[in-house]
């Protein structure tokens, strides 16, 4: 159990997956600091967070890049998020795309709470 | 205890989870320290409880330390948790119907758990998620997860990196285009 984990300093070094740009060797981490965890763990942390803040974090670091919107699941179109992506009284599709790039594994998109004028 | 060893894996019996949790196990750190637990509550984490289950009798169990080797699970670390799980040991189990699971994770953390992960020191907090998650304790890693969601809310990206201690590793350019892609997301109406 968990012998694989003993090879370096840190036993939660980032795991990255080929991506090109991210330096290969085994990096040792400070205890204190974020960068200790691997992509699972941040993922699974950064679950949390309220779905606009995803976007300010998004350049935090190319790890919460990675990680910050593979857990959104589902988007709740209300009033506030209408009158954003509203150009010219008609939604701008390029915004709705962005976010549909970004977050790969939305499931559901809810439009209960948009109020009327914005159906017409 | 005859009777109890056939309802082991029968989690649902209050008086059983009860009663098991009047067994102690220990639990060994990476560092070496050992530290006794209940049963019931040691089993919060599915490592745990995977291990006990595997070496069947309670017998074994309690006088043979369960090795926790990730190097997370350091003394402090692993005390903190074990504090964390005999208190937590009695909650109702958790339900995975996806209305209540996504209700729980927008609750807010129970004044005793807030207290309980606020911890001054960073390292020992980041030890206590990463061995909790290492130990799979799924319930303390959500406690994990939202205070560190709740202490880097509204905060600038800067500010972010400087409270986690995370290295910028975009170039200046590259930030500013992500910033310029979401700015209208997060811009105050």
């Amino acid at each position: 159990m968990g012998q694989q984990m003993t090879t370096t300093k840190t036993s939660l070094e980032t795991t990255d997956d080929g991506n090109e740009d991210n330096r290969q060797q085994p990096k040792i981490y400070s205890k204190d600091s974020l960068d200790r965890f691997g992509d699972d763990l941040c993922e699974l942390l950064l679950s949390y967070f309220p779905f606009k803040d995803r976007f300010r974090c998004e350049c935090v670091s190319k790890q919460f890049q990675r990680t910050v919107f593979g857990s959104v699941v589902d988007i709740n179109i209300d009033d506030r998020f209408m009158s954003k992506i509203l150009y010219k009284k008609r939604v701008n599709n390029q915004k709705l795309v962005s976010i549909a790039i970004k977050c790969p594994n939305i499931e559901t998109i809810v439009c209960e709470v948009i109020s009327t004028e914005y159906m017409k | 205890m005859a009777d109890n060893a056939d309802h082991i894996d029968g989690d649902d019996n209050e008086d059983v989870r009860a009663q098991q949790n009047l067994i102690k196990i220990k639990l060994k750190s990476s560092e070496g320290g050992i530290y006794e637990c209940g049963l019931t509550a040691a089993k919060m984490s599915d490592l745990v409880k995977n291990m006990v289950e595997s070496l069947g009798t309670d017998a074994v169990v309690t006088t043979e330390p369960i090795i926790l080797g990730n190097e997370a699970v350091t003394d402090a670390a692993l005390k903190k948790i074990i504090e964390w799980v005999e208190f937590h040991w009695d909650d109702p189990p958790v339900d995975h119907d996806f209305e209540d699971e996504k209700d729980r994770r927008n609750e807010e953390l129970s004044h005793w758990d807030k207290q309980f992960i606020d911890v001054d020191d960073q390292a020992l907090l980041f030890d206590v998620i990463a061995a909790a998650n290492y130990m799979d304790i799924k319930g303390l890693v959500e406690v994990g997860a939202k205070h560190i969601c709740s202490k880097i809310r509204g905060k600038s990206c800067q500010e972010v990196r400087e409270m986690l201690k995370i290295t910028n590793d975009f170039t200046a350019e590259e930030e500013d285009a992500i910033h310029k892609e979401n700015a209208w997301i997060y811009a105050k109406d």
